[in-house]
């Protein structure tokens, strides 16, 4: 029986590198003694698999693994409760559900494999407020931006504007302003609810004069949109300085089912 | 974001690891400084991986936590990256718990493992902002302490710290914290705190001593400045280790660290007597835990860890007694578990090839052997109570169920060591290779795989040989150079690998480990210098040091390469570790005619340390002697 986890990155442990991340998993659900499976051989390990890495000092609220157990059944929320008695402040566990049996003769899904969209809160230091939204106004209307990206066959100039799904500017009301939306992912109207949660409750904190924006892209391993992708896309629509200016926010992970977006936590 | 760290992003970003600076890690001790009366700032010198692995940290840092009245928070030494921006931007150093200066903590304990971390200790205090020498602090600065093995030599050091807690720190912490909070409600100054400490057992502080010294550069008088300060120091000794204080929740790193796995301490002290090993002298007498409470903190490590991994310390697992049925019971403990086991200082016989059998891959590890030197001869000088035969015995046993690796570990420059002692480590290798090819062929898997390594012999204080020249660094690579020439010369030479050690390093950490305190200007002066983190060979600079300590007339002759005479005063010799001097000196004339003193477990030599009245000196059966 397979599990996937959803998780929060936060707080002062948004420096925390994947693989320690990794580590602390495997510790936590030792200490929560969650019935996990192990691989054989003189030293086993824990059957389990991380979807996309986060960038360091990137908070997130849907962070995902899927762990396989080792027992016939299991009760859901007394996972959830295991595993939240072994967090710490800065990794909180937001939900557990089962995956399907999968069928015989097919691949194994794992959570990696089927992420195909982010969706981040992006929000500018208070000094580059008015000169981000002008940037994120300018990306919302071009129809290509060029930005340089490392692949494996060295550095080349990719068109990312239309792996940007949805870009929207948040108002002084909580509200979510669209400025363009291509109607891949289903887009909340403000940061109260959703996924089961609120979207933002982890998400940095934002200071007057600063501007936060939503961005819905691509992710993945076929054409994954990083922060830092982003950030060098607003960079070329208006005047940003080269060095940091934004903090970042992972709200949730998608994967692709027919041609819409669906939380990692409803793939099935 | 609730919590402001001590760096911002930029720089946490731009620095290797920042997990570092960030603490948070799981069973870290969450209080409000506010609330608490004394504020302990946990120093261990060196890169944060370095210290967190280290267990004495861990064990203090649960028993002040456990004190309603005291926040113990941990710091380490930036590393060099986050070392340089914090000077060019002139950010005070800081604890992982709350992130705050510790410049504003009431004390400031820094664990003294290694005389290589001497430099990195001024590094601390400077980055803090608290001044260097004890004498130029004010009552705004955190009263400075230190502990670990090398205080029990700290002259080198001692005017860098305000007092230095002698022996093992489970014992009178409380009293300090006591006094220190008497003294501030009385509105006493520093100097009368200090001066109180001076009175409990096992505390130095040296500014309250005197010391003269002879035109040759020895001591001529070391004496307390007043009436009511000790002539001598005696160690604390926690008598019964099953009552004092454990962590049962340790700290779990984020990061990966050196000893990333949960440590359970057998024992402490040894009963071997080895002439060169200075743990084995100090943390005499040799005490056990009992094996119930053992399983009972074993579980509940591993329960509140989740680590994968454990490891059983001692200095000598082989001589504990309980280990056959604590081993066999973790053994099936960890297994259930999904967790390995591992237990160094294993003496290799058919108990460990069957232990070794069950908890590790012998297709991956090796088996270890530390005879320290190649003849009967020098094993009887140094009193290693390890034979050739006892070697190739366990060799063999090992290879028989499969091992084909061995690591050999000794040291060269021994006192009285001659070129017969140095060919007989090649020697020893050759006999080893030659008992894994007696085997029949059908039960080998393959060729042998023996590595030799020679370290740099450094006489340490109170061990026997602390009177005893070492070799210079060019007699070093001439013995060097012999065992290489030797190794090639064996039957099975393509079956052995000799490895060495660097010789700089080593001649440093002799001038360090018996120095005095005239070596304090040449080490503030190296740090001024830009020496930071020496005990890593990529930042070690041996040519400024050189340059420095020639400036100071620092030599190796007089801190190395002379005999010291018996009348000699000795810079360590106001401090009291219960084992005698003329223990320590019966057992240097007993290594110059090569005779072997029996272990504690056999017979009572007389150390001393039975004045302790715990531990091996009271195991029913042993008679102990006062003065043999």
């Amino acid at each position: 029986m397979n599990l996937r986890i959803c998780f929060s990155k936060f707080g002062r442990l948004r420096f925390l590198g994947h693989l320690d991340v990794m580590r602390f998993f495997q510790r936590a659900i030792t200490r929560g003694g969650v019935p996990v499976a192990y691989s054989a051989g003189f030293h086993p390990h824990m059957i389990m698999s991380f979807a996309q890495p986060l960038a360091l000092s990137v908070t997130s609220d849907g962070e995902y693994f899927d762990i396989e157990c080792g027992v016939d059944s299991v009760d859901p929320d007394d996972i959830l409760a295991r595993l939240r008695g072994a967090m710490c402040d800065g990794l909180d566990v937001r939900s557990v559900t089962i995956l399907p049996e999968r069928e015989p003769n097919t691949k194994k899904q794992t959570g990696m494999s089927q992420i195909a969209g982010a969706m981040y809160l992006l929000t500018s230091d208070a000094e580059n407020g008015a000169k981000f939204a002008e940037a994120v106004r300018k990306l919302a209307e071009a129809s290509s931006v060029l930005v340089e990206k490392e692949g494996k066959s060295g550095v080349r100039d990719v068109d990312i504007r239309k792996g940007i799904h949805a870009l929207a500017i948040l108002n002084e009301g909580g509200t979510l302003e669209y400025l363009s939306n291509d109607g891949m992912f289903d887009c909340p109207p403000d940061l109260t609810g959703g996924f089961g949660r609120e979207r933002s409750a982890h998400a940095p904190e934002r200071p007057c004069g600063s501007v936060t924006i939503l961005a819905a892209v691509d992710a993945g391993s076929e054409n994954n949109i990083s922060v830092e992708l982003l950030t060098e896309a607003l960079r070329k629509c208006g005047e940003l300085p080269d060095g940091r200016f934004l903090n970042a926010h992972r709200m949730e992970l998608f994967g692709r089912r027919e041609d819409h977006m669906v939380s990692l936590a409803l793939m099935r | 974001m609730a919590e402001k760290l001590a760096l911002s992003d930029d720089i946490l970003l731009s620095v290797e690891k920042p997990a570092r600076y960030t603490g948070g890690e799981i069973n870290m001790a969450i209080k409000d400084p506010d609330k608490v009366d004394v504020r302990f700032a946990m120093c261990f010198p060196d890169v944060y991986e370095v210290g967190m692995s280290h267990l004495g940290i861990q064990i203090l840092y649960d028993m002040f936590n456990k004190r309603e009245d005291t926040y113990c928070e941990r710091v380490y030494s930036p590393w060099t990256d986050l070392d340089a921006i914090m000077r060019e931007k002139h950010i005070p150093l800081f604890t992982l718990e709350t992130q705050s200066p510790v410049k504003d903590f009431d004390f400031l304990g820094i664990t003294l493992q290694y005389e290589m971390c001497y430099t990195n200790v001024l590094q601390v205090l400077d980055l803090s902002g608290i001044p260097l020498h004890a004498a130029d602090r004010t009552e705004e600065d955190p009263i400075v302490i230190g502990g670990g093995p090398c205080s029990y030599n700290p002259e080198p050091i001692a005017e860098f710290f305000d007092f230095f807690y002698i022996g093992e720190g489970e014992t009178v912490y409380g009293d300090i914290i006591e006094l220190y909070k008497d003294n501030k409600r009385k509105g006493g100054t520093r100097a009368d705190f200090l001066r109180g400490v001076s009175h409990i057992q096992g505390m130095y502080v040296p500014s309250l001593y005197e010391v003269t010294y002879k035109v040759d550069g020895t001591i001529a008088s070391f004496r307390p400045k007043y009436d009511d300060v000790p002539a001598k120091i005696l160690k604390q000794v926690v008598t019964d280790l099953d009552a004092c204080v454990y962590p049962e929740k340790q700290l779990v790193p984020f990061l990966k660290v050196v000893q990333d796995r949960v440590v359970l301490e057998l024992q402490r002290g040894c009963t071997r007597g080895c002439r060169f090993c200075q743990a084995g002298m100090i943390y005499r007498p040799n005490r056990e835990r009992s094996v119930p409470y053992l399983r009972r903190l074993a579980k509940n490590l591993l329960d509140t860890s989740g680590q994968d991994e454990m490891n059983l310390s001692s200095l000598s697992s082989s001589d504990f007694s309980g280990l056959r049925e604590f081993v066999y019971a973790m053994i099936d403990e960890c297994k259930d578990r999904h967790v390995s086991l591992s237990l160094p200082s294993l003496r290799i016989d058919s108990f460990a090839v069957d232990v070794m059998k069950q908890v590790q891959d012998v297709n991956k590890s090796s088996i270890t052997f530390a005879p320290e030197a190649g003849t009967q001869r020098m094993r009887n000088v140094i009193n290693k109570g390890l034979t050739d035969e006892d070697i190739l015995d366990g060799a063999s046993k090992a290879f028989a169920a499969g091992w084909n690796k061995v690591k050999l570990y000794f040291m060269l420059g021994l006192p009285t060591e001659n070129d017969d002692d140095v060919r007989g480590i090649a020697q020893l290798g050759e006999s080893i290779a030659e008992a894994y090819y007696r085997l029949p062929k059908e039960s080998r898997r393959g060729r042998v795989n023996i590595t030799i390594s020679t370290s740099y012999f450094i006489a340490k204080p109170f061990t026997p040989f602390q009177w005893m020249p070492m070799i210079n660094k060019e007699t070093f690579l001439v013995r060097q150079r012999l065992l290489k020439a030797t190794v090639g010369e064996q039957l099975n030479q393509k079956s052995l690998v000799y490895h060495w050690h660097d010789a700089e390093t080593s001649e440093l950490e002799g001038i360090f480990a018996r120095g005095d305190r005239k070596l304090a200007a040449a080490i503030e002066e190296a740090y001024r210098d830009g020496c930071i983190y020496d005990a890593w060979t990529e930042h070690f600079k041996y040519d400024v040091w050189k340059r420095i300590l020639d400036k100071h007339g620092i030599t190796v002759e007089f801190y190395n390469l002379r005999e010291r005479p018996k009348d000699e005063i000795l810079p360590w010799d106001h401090i009291d570790i219960g084992v005698s001097r003329d223990f320590l000196y019966r057992e240097y004339e007993k290594a110059q005619q090569e005779i072997v003193t029996p272990n504690c477990m056999v017979k009572c030599s007389g150390c001393g340390a039975v004045q302790f009245g715990c531990g091996i000196c009271k195991r029913p059966g042993n008679k102990e002697v006062t003065n043999a």
